[in-house]
C-alpha cells in the first residue's frame, strides 16, 4: 500500500510544482516530486512511531491524502499523462540512446557491486535501525548506550523509508534497502541532467551527467546501501533549486530550498552542518530581503522540528560530541595531525577522484570567480568543517580517516561537478545554447 | 524510434535486475544466523536484553547477532559485570576451531533455556546465569 501511496504522493507534488510554475522540464518536476514524497513518507512514518499510531491507520491516511489531492486537481492530474511540451524541448534519438546506455551501464555496475544486506554499515547501522523501527512498539529500544556501536543517534530518514516499506510489504527483505539505494543513485543522475535541460543546455546536461556517472564511484558508493548517496542528493537539491530561483523568483522556491536544506539533518549528522552553513550564506546573501529568509525558514520548519524532537527525546549524545572536550582543542596545534589528514586526502581525493580534481583546478584556473559563488562557498565551508572534525576527532585519527574520508568526498562531489558546469553554462550561456540547439 | 529505444532499454534493465536478483536472493551469513536464532527471537522473556558470548572474537558475528535478534538488545560485557539472573546468549560459529566461549572468567550457568543445534553454520544457546 505504501508504494501506491508514494506514487500518488509523487503525482500530488508534481501537480503542486506545476501549479506554482517552478519548472518546465517534466523530468526535473518528477525528480523533485519523488524526493518530496520520500521526505514526507519518512517524516510522517516517524511521526506515526513517535505518537504510537496504528500502522494500518497511518497507511490509509498516507494513501488517502494524496489521492484526494489528485481528485480535487483532476484536471491537472490528467495533464501529467498528456504528451504536451510547451517548451519545445526535444531530445534527439542519439542523445536519448546515450543517456539510456549510461543508465544501463550504471545499473549493471550497481548490481555487480551489490551484496545481499549491503556492506558493513548498511546492516550494522541503517538496516539495523530500520529493523527497530519495524517493530513500532519497541522501536525506542534502539536508543540505548548498550549498542552505541550502531550509532543510535543517527537520524532516521533512510531507516524510516526502509522500515515503512518493510511494514507495508509485511516482510523484512534485503531487496528494499537495495532498491532504495538504486533509485536514489538514478535520481541523482537524473537531477543533474534535468537541471541543465530546464535551462535548455542539452549537451552540457549530458556531459555533466556522464562526468557525475564516471568520476565519483557512484556505483560503488550507492551499492553499499549507506545513506551517503542520499545525503549527496539532498546536498545537491537545494543548490540546484537555488540556481533555478535566481532565474525564476517564485517565493515557493525558497520554501523548497529551506525544506531540502534542513532535511539533510534528517539523513546524517553531517547534514546538520550543511544546513547551518547553507543557512548562514543564504542569510548573508539575503540580508536586505528578510522576506526571503522567512520563506526559507518556513520551508525548513518541519524538518527542523523533527530533528530537534528526535535529538532531544530519543537520540543518545553523539560519540564525537560526547568525547570532545576543551582538551581536544590542543589538537589544533598538532601539526602531524594536519599532515596525516593531508596525506589521506591526497590519496583518496587526488588519486581516486582525479577527474574531479582536474575539473576543479581547471575551473578555478579558467575563472577564479567560480570560487566566489554561493555554491562554492557552501561546499568549501562544509569541506573545511569536515577537515576540522578530523583534526579534533576523539577517535584514532587513522581509523577515522580510513573509515570515512572517501564518504565525505562522496557527499560533496556531485555538487562540485554540478556547480562547475552550472557556473560555466551561465558564463558562456550563448555558446552553450548554440551547441544545444 | 524513441519508443523502440525506450522499450529496448526497459528490456535490458529488466534482464540485468532479474539476473542479479537471483544471485542476491542467495542466503548469506546473516540469513543463516537469523534462522539459527529464530526460536530465541520468538521466545517471550521478562527482559529484552541478552548478554552475548561466543567462541570467536569476531565483532561482525556480534553485530550480525544483534541484527538478527532485533528488537531484542544484545549486549557484550565481561561476565563479572553481568547482573544476576540475566539471560546469556551463546553463539558458536561452527567454522571456528575453538569450541569454548571466550570469557575472562568462567561462565557459571543456572539454566539452559534453548539449545539450537545447526551443524552447518551456528549453534546457539540461551542460558541463565
Amino acid at each position: 500500500m505504501i508504494l501506491i501511496a508514494i506514487l500518488f504522493s509523487c503525482f500530488s507534488f508534481y501537480i503542486l510544482l506545476d501549479n506554482f510554475k517552478l519548472f518546465n522540464n517534466k523530468l526535473l518536476k518528477i525528480v523533485i516530486s519523488i524526493f518530496l514524497s520520500v521526505s514526507f513518507l519518512s517524516f510522517s512514518f516517524s511521526l506515526s512511531l513517535f505518537t504510537g499510531m496504528n500502522f494500518t491507520l497511518y497507511q490509509i491516511l498516507f494513501l488517502i491524502t494524496p489521492i484526494i489531492y489528485c481528485i480535487v486537481n483532476y484536471k491537472y492530474f490528467t495533464a501529467i499523462f498528456k504528451k504536451v511540451d510547451s517548451t519545445n524541448f526535444k531530445l534527439l534519438n542519439s542523445e536519448l540512446a546515450i543517456i539510456l546506455f549510461c543508465l544501463v551501464l550504471f545499473t549493471s555496475m550497481f548490481f555487480f557491486n551489490s551484496l545481499r544486506w549491503g556492506r558493513w554499515d548498511a546492516w550494522a547501522i541503517w538496516s539495523l535501525h530500520a529493523k527497530f523501527l519495524y517493530f513500532n512498539d519497541q522501536f525506542a529500544s534502539l536508543f540505548t548506550n548498550n549498542i552505541i556501536w550502531t550509532h543510535p543517534d543517527y537520524p532516521l530518514m533512510l531507516p524510516s523509508l526502509i522500515a515503512s516499506i518493510w511494514k507495508s510489504l509485511g516482510i523484512i527483505s534485503p531487496m528494499v534497502p537495495l532498491f532504495i539505494s538504486y533509485f536514489t543513485a538514478i535520481c541523482l543522475l537524473l537531477l543533474v541532467l534535468s537541471s541543465f535541460f530546464e535551462f535548455r543546455f542539452k549537451t552540457l546536461g549530458i556531459i555533466s551527467f556522464i562526468v557525475v556517472l564516471s568520476s565519483i564511484l557512484l556505483d560503488y558508493f550507492s551499492s553499499s546501501q549507506y545513506s551517503d548517496t542520499l545525503l549527496s542528493v539532498f546536498i545537491l537539491i537545494p543548490i540546484v533549486l537555488k540556481n533555478h530561483f535566481d532565474k525564476n523568483k517564485s517565493l515557493f522556491f525558497l520554501i523548497l530550498i529551506g525544506f531540502f536544506a534542513a532535511t539533510n539533518g534528517w539523513i546524517k549528522n553531517e547534514g546538520v552542518i550543511f544546513f547551518v552553513i547553507f543557512f548562514l550564506f543564504f542569510s548573508f546573501d539575503n540580508i536586505k530581503k528578510i522576506k526571503n529568509i522567512i520563506y526559507f525558514l518556513l520551508g525548513a520548519l518541519i524538518p527542523l522540528l523533527f530533528i530537534i524532537y528526535f535529538k532531544t527525546h530519543y537520540a543518545p549524545v553523539n560519540d564525537l560530541v560526547n568525547a570532545t572536550s576543551i582538551d581536544s582543542l590542543n589538537k589544533l596545534t598538532e601539526i602531524n595531525r594536519y599532515s596525516t589528514i593531508y596525506d589521506y586526502l591526497l590519496e583518496k581525493v587526488i588519486y581516486k577522484n582525479s577527474l574531479l580534481i582536474i575539473l576543479l583546478i581547471s575551473a578555478i584556473a579558467i575563472d577564479y570567480k567560480y570560487c566566489l559563488t554561493f555554491d562554492f562557498k557552501v561546499i568549501i565551508s562544509l569541506f573545511i568543517i569536515y577537515f576540522l572534525v578530523y583534526v579534533l576527532t576523539p577517535h584514532g585519527l587513522e581509523w577515522h580517516l580510513r573509515t570515512s574520508v572517501d564518504r565525505i568526498i562522496h557527499h560533496i562531489s556531485p555538487a562540485i561537478i554540478y556547480t562547475i558546469f552550472f557556473y560555466f553554462s551561465q558564463k558562456y550561456e550563448v555558446i552553450f545554447a548554440k551547441i544545444s540547439s | 524510434m524513441k519508443k523502440t529505444i525506450i522499450v529496448i532499454f526497459v528490456i535490458i534493465i529488466s534482464y540485468i535486475i532479474y539476473n542479479n536478483y537471483k544471485s542476491l536472493s542467495k542466503e548469506n551469513d546473516i540469513d543463516f544466523l537469523e534462522k539459527s536464532l529464530v526460536k530465541i527471537k520468538d521466545i517471550s522473556l521478562d527482559t529484552n536484553e541478552l548478554y552475548y558470548f561466543s567462541n570467536t572474537k569476531s565483532v561482525a558475528l556480534y553485530y550480525k547477532t544483534q541484527f538478527a535478534l532485533t528488537p531484542k538488545i544484545v549486549i557484550k560485557k565481561e561476565f563479572l559485570d553481568i547482573p544476576a539472573d540475566s539471560y546469556i546468549l551463546a553463539v558458536f560459529d561452527n567454522k571456528t576451531k575453538n569450541k569454548k566461549l571466550i570469557s575472562n572468567k568462567k561462565i557459571s550457568i543456572k539454566d539452559t533455556i534453548i539449545n539450537v543445534i545447526d551443524n552447518t553454520h551456528y549453534q546457539v544457546m540461551l542460558l541463565r546465569n
